[in-house]
């Protein structure tokens, strides 16, 4: 257990070092750069060539990658944004919270809704009600998000004025977004569990158990569910990484004060730092979260525990 | 295969399933009512009656530091003009009045002006308004100011010094016409030196000048909170209420996407919005709790030529193609008449302005584009196309993503493609437009300057400025004389008519085709009464109340 | 359906079991047997039927694909049991109860692109063409989606937008595919320290969200649609990769691949001979899944900006340019939602229908054939 631990973290060092750097080669080769996004319209070369020089923009390649990873991993300095000037890692620091929240909020929304409703629609197969959850899924993960959240929008907040349209700060604002962003996790995971408890409920341990006399009950809660959990599990992993920096699209539309925004916002301005500082905190929050799926599926079925570990 | 599993399964393992299924969705269900509140009021507004509530305003973009001297984006100047207070400010008809300047006294030979301060102005730290105080501003300005838009004119000042406790010399090596212009942007606001000392690179954070408003909270991401000043007794000229505000609060929400915005105002969880795509203009007439305030910009939006690239290198292709543009059309068309047509590079408020030069220019006609293409070499294909020695004519315009620039360039394609000249539309992120512009790799050029000053052509068109602000390579020495005179030209008179001698040459040569001066609108709920719109389109908030609910 | 994952979950699991619903290819012991009574609309009223003689030529083409690939999957009809409709259609009729998704699936992308193929062709106005005095109608004879702010009519955008979809779809999942393919292959047959680099790359790829992927990569290259085709086509290559990979892991260690090699075959005749035919069935899946991902991520992207360019009719700049309109212009947001939503739903039941159909285990490469 020790040696896989060793193993896995290394490994996930390797990683985030080298999609840091191809994610600062990738940066840094975008045309323009922030000494232009920054002064604007009205600017002279000089102003800019001065600009640039200032903000050590004309280091070549391989030194610029250096000092920044160097003083980011030693130091732990994040460095400062090109375009305001502020410590990355305070801006990174005040975008965090509220984008955990979100993505906790919506996955344990996809997980109750995905859960009820893959277990429902696996209780009764081939009836009226699986149906409807089979529909349900499908549609779950047809729906253009930026379409569901314009849709639901308009009927909570501009017609029935149950919700507000924008931000942050109270439980209410956080309904919307986290049920847009729930959607599709809920919907895999419902169709991912409705697959496998039926996979597993015909399969021979189950038929075993029964026959030696063990309960419904216990098979169900020591037997059948682990053993179903383990795809749904893995997608939620996928799933937060997407929550955590990929929901810029609804943290757009709802002004919710989240870590892809300020991503894209850098990604357009061309401010490197922060991208990169981004970058540096969604990796490894995915790697450690895919460790702790891979943990907790060695944890539900012994198989795994006495191969991979 | 249901009776296979009552033979395996017995029957209550299913109801098993079903209870457990039930109560997680009993969990979510209750879970979801927990967090909706539904009878919450949701507006800001708070207090009706005496105190003049809040006024809360969406801004697209937040600004990254409120330190006027720094890099500007659009958030920046929406706030500052209501914490800091400039020495004139320009009235909506374009006179320059002072404002923390009572009155301005030039020497003999222009290379210097005396500004006479007005006494009794205290800044938000409660110390006072004073010559020391202008000059340590713009000694700042001259030493960390390079990445201000109005970088370039604070270097034209060589020195500003304090006279005495209430006077301020500027001194310039040459005189300089558009100092007021300058003066009056709001990047120009005077700081108090206690505070700039005190806070050092943190000022951004905690700005401190004289403007009717103090800084409140700033929640990063979410919005800035704005403060009654109560001691502010010092009202710019265009509004009636001189003395502090009638609003508690000045609250900017940050949301980004324009649709959320107007969402955010009819639900009313924002008072005020502002407007610069014509495609709300149907919504915002359909609610009658909605009032819409047009405000004319210094703008211009035009089409450029690259006049370094053939065939765009040819006066008479741009000509032709420039008599291939119906401006009505595209203001009715992809403006919804949110727009006034445009036939000179200056807008109407800007000094120079003379509607009777766009004579000058090329007006729609389809018939001229076939005889100046003609003239140009250019021959008719079979299918309506041109070309000149083997090479078809096309080209490819260049705009940014800005709306309604998608719009506008879809209209000016099909303009195009019905003379025969077919175009490629390219959109790019603004910097990257303006990467390519300074590269040259553009044929058409679909963009727009915000300029206070008629110096404008100065900056845009003057061969000095090519490959900066010169996006489109006209160079043209006649008009670089003209133009250099007129910012040197104190009297006014004389400098509008050196500028309209610049307009006619430049309307003649085409290096631009100005399509349209863009309007404004300030959406309004009906709770906020007494708005006023100054200059550059600013709100005015001095008499504002916002009524409750 | 759910018969289906039945009898993929017993002990028989021969690809062919789904068959049985299946006529032999080329017997004409079918044609000449004689119609069974039908039972007054037994199974299904006339509109089902007329539904089924549409589906008829799809049925049929699915049919000869299966059993080029999979020859031994022909197996004796049974006779129809008292109170079905016999012959073709019956048979039909059956197979669409045994997996309706499929069927749905396959009816609502012909649908679309039907649609695509045919509006084009039949309609008067141009895509870009700017109707003089018709901004903003809503719905009519005229035009069936209304117009949009600029005048123009909508049906034909959103016709359009379906040949922009198709388009980008294909291409991306086309580039996924290739390099997951090769990339996948080397891994999984050479495995050691190619399989580790791989692997770790493609894990950390994984790591980053797609979506910020794509927006740097069309940031860095500038917006226009054949970026995001670049962007969504590298966004996708690690499912295929691991899927690949996997698949080929498994296969490689086969008898029958050992003794092939043991025997002196080339490194490339194994390959094809023994390793890519398990690959086929999971990659059909995976790819049909893919396309519906990437529509929709696509569209997203071109929502805010980041797609093809004006005037490009693409779905989600549609939908985008709809929401300004969303209280006085409602069909300018519905239909281009509503083509996106129906082609992603008909190729995710395709996607689930074929995997019933061709790959029902889905263990043999690691479960979950999803990207």
């Amino acid at each position: 257990m020790g040696y896989y631990l060793i193993r896995r973290l290394s490994g996930a060092l390797i990683t985030v070092l080298v999609v840091s750097f191809l994610a600062y080669v990738a940066l840094t080769f975008a045309p323009g750069d922030a000494a232009e996004a920054l002064i604007g319209e009205n600017a002279s070369a000089d102003q800019i060539a001065a600009l640039r020089s200032q903000m050590r923009l004309d280091l070549p390649l391989w030194q610029r990658y250096w000092e920044y990873i160097s003083s980011a991993l030693i130091h732990g300095d994040l460095g400062r944004s090109l375009v305001s000037g502020r410590g990355v890692g305070e801006l990174l620091a005040e975008r965090l919270p509220s984008t955990v929240l979100l993505a906790l909020v919506s996955m344990a929304m996809a997980t109750i809704v995905g859960l009820g409703v893959g277990l429902l629609a696996a209780s009764r197969p081939g009836s009226k009600l699986d149906l409807a959850a089979t529909a349900g899924t499908v549609l779950g993960l047809a729906l253009p998000p930026y379409w569901v959240a314009m849709l639901l929008v308009m009927l909570f907040s501009l017609h029935l004025r149950w919700l507000p349209v924008f931000g942050s700060g109270t439980p209410a604002h956080l309904v919307l977004p986290s049920v847009t962003l729930a959607m599709p996790g809920a919907a895999t995971v419902a169709r991912l569990i409705r697959a496998s408890v039926l996979e597993v409920k015909g399969s021979d341990f189950v038929r075993t158990a029964l026959a030696k006399g063990l309960s419904p009950r216990r098979t169900l809660i020591l037997h059948v569910l682990p053993n179903s959990l383990i795809p749904a599990l893995t997608a939620l992993g996928l799933n937060l990484s997407y929550l955590v920096g990929g929901a810029f699209v609804v943290e757009t539309i709802f002004a919710w004060p989240g870590l892809g925004r300020l991503t894209v916002q850098a990604i357009f301005d061309r401010d490197v730092p922060v991208v990169m500082g981004a970058v540096l905190v969604v990796v490894p929050i995915c790697l450690s979260v895919s460790l702790l799926v891979d943990l907790l599926h060695a944890a539900l079925d012994p198989r795994v525990r006495h191969h991979a570990l | 295969m249901r009776a296979a599993d009552r033979t395996v399964c017995g029957g209550t393992w299913w109801s098993m399933f079903e209870r457990v299924a039930a109560l997680l969705m009993m969990a979510a269900v209750v879970a979801g009512c927990a967090t909706s509140q539904p009878t919450q009021p949701l507006s800001n507004t708070a207090r009706p009656g005496e105190s003049g509530g809040t006024l809360t305003r969406a801004m697209t973009a937040e600004p990254t530091s409120l330190d006027p001297q720094g890099a500007a984006n659009s958030g920046l100047n929406l706030v500052l003009p209501y914490l800091f207070d400039t020495l004139v400010t320009r009235t909506r008809d374009g006179r320059f009045v002072g404002h923390l300047a009572e009155s301005w006294q030039a020497s003999a030979d222009g290379r210097s002006i005396d500004f006479k301060l007005r006494s009794g102005v205290r800044f938000h730290d409660g110390t006072p308004l004073n010559a020391a105080a202008v000059a340590f501003t713009f000694d700042r300005f001259k030493k960390i100011g390079d990445k201000s838009p109005i970088a370039a004119n604070i270097k034209e000042i060589s020195r500003v010094e304090a006279v005495d406790d209430l006077t301020v010399r500027f001194s310039f090596d040459k005189p300089t016409a558009t100092l007021w212009s300058t003066l009056a942007m709001p990047y120009a606001g005077i700081l108090s030196p206690k505070a700039v000392e005190a806070a050092g690179d943190g000022f951004g954070s905690r700005p401190v000048g004289t403007g009717p408003f103090k800084m409140g909270e700033w929640q990063r991401g979410v919005g800035i909170t704005l403060v009654r000043n109560p001691d502010y007794s010092w009202g710019p000229a265009e509004v009636d209420n001189k003395g502090p505000v009638k609003l508690d609060k000045l609250v900017f929400k940050v949301i980004p996407d324009a649709n959320t915005q107007f969402s955010a105002l009819q639900s009313g969880e924002v008072d005020v919005i502002f407007i610069t795509e014509p495609t709300f203009l149907d919504r915002v007439k359909a609610n009658s709790n909605l009032r819409l305030e047009p405000i004319n910009l210094d703008s211009l939006i035009y089409l450029g030529y690259n006049c370094a690239k053939p065939p765009f290198d040819d006066v008479k292709v741009r000509q032709g193609l420039s008599h291939a543009v119906n401006k009505a059309e595209i203001v009715k068309t992809a403006l919804g008449g949110f727009g006034i047509e445009a036939g000179t590079p200056l807008p109407p408020s800007l000094l120079g302005y003379d509607q009777s030069l766009s004579s000058f220019g090329q007006s729609y006609d389809p018939a001229r584009v076939k005889a100046l293409l003609s003239e140009a070499g250019f021959t008719q294909t079979s299918d309506g196309g041109w070309q000149k020695d083997g090479r078809k004519l096309s080209g490819r315009l260049l705009t940014s993503t800005r709306a309604p620039n998608d719009a506008i360039a879809t209209v000016l394609q099909s303009q195009f493609k019905a003379v025969g000249v077919p175009v490629e539309i390219q959109q790019l992120d603004s910097a990257a437009v303006m990467k390519a512009t300074t590269e040259g790799a553009f044929d058409l050029l679909l963009w727009r300057y915000d300029w206070n000053d008629p110096d404008a052509l100065n900056i845009y068109l003057s061969s000095g400025r090519i490959r900066q602000t010169n996006r489109v390579f006209y160079s043209n020495a006649k008009v670089d004389a003209l133009l250099k005179q007129a910012a040197e030209e104190m009297d006014q008179p004389k400098r509008a008519s050196l500028y309209q001698d610049a307009q006619k040459i430049i309307l003649a040569e085409a290096p631009w085709q100005p399509l349209y001066y863009p309007i404004e609108g300030m959406v309004l709920s009906s709770r906020v009464k007494g708005v006023k719109v100054g200059s550059l389109g600013r709100m005015l908030v001095n008499d504002v109340t916002v009524a409750g609910n | 359906m759910n018969d289906v994952k039945d009898m993929a979950s017993s002990t028989e699991a021969l690809p062919g079991s789904m068959g049985a619903s299946v006529e032999p290819h080329g017997s004409l012991a079918s044609l000449v047997r004689p119609p069974e009574a039908d039972g007054g609309g037994g199974s299904g009223s006339r509109a089902a039927r007329s539904l089924a003689g549409l589906l008829l030529p799809v049925h049929g083409a699915l049919r000869r694909f299966w059993y080029f690939w999979y020859p031994a999957a022909r197996c004796p009809v049974p006779r129809p049991r008292a109170g079905q409709v016999g012959g073709r259609m019956g048979l039909l009729l059956q197979s669409f109860r045994r997996s309706p998704a499929l069927h749905l699936g396959a009816f609502l992308v012909a649908m679309v692109g039907l649609g695509a193929i045919l509006v084009p062709l039949l309609t008067p106005y141009g895509v870009d063409q700017i109707i003089p005095g018709a901004r903003l109608q809503p719905p009519s004879l005229v035009h069936p989606f209304g117009t949009d702010a600029l005048g123009r009519d909508m049906l034909t955008r959103v016709a359009y937008g379906a040949h922009l979809a198709a388009w980008t779809a294909l291409l991306a999942v086309g580039i996924s595919l290739a390099c997951g393919l090769v990339l996948g292959s080397l891994a999984g047959y050479y495995s050691g320290w190619i399989d580790q680099l791989l692997s770790r790359g493609m894990d950390g790829w994984l790591a980053l969200p797609g979506a910020l992927v794509a927006v740097i990569i069309v940031a860095r290259l500038g917006a226009s649609l054949d970026n995001l085709i670049l962007a969504l086509g590298i966004m996708g290559v690690p499912a295929f990769y691991r899927m690949v990979r996997n698949t080929t892991l498994g296969a490689r260690r086969m008898p029958y691949a050992e003794a092939a090699v043991a025997l002196g075959a080339t490194d490339a005749r194994v390959m094809w001979r023994h390793v890519f035919p398990n690959i086929l069935s999971p990659l059909v899946v995976l790819t049909t899944m893919r396309l519906g991902t990437v529509l929709l991520t696509g569209s997203s992207l071109s929502f805010i900006g980041l797609g093809a360019q004006p005037p490009a009719p693409e779905w989600g700049a549609l939908l985008a340019a709809g929401r300004n309109h969303v209280d006085t212009a409602w069909w300018l947001a519905l239909f281009p939602g509503l083509a996106v939503t129906a082609t992603v739903v008909g190729l995710n039941l395709l996607g689930d229908g074929l995997r019933d159909l061709l790959d029902p285990m889905g263990a043999r490469h690691g479960g979950w054939s999803e990207g």
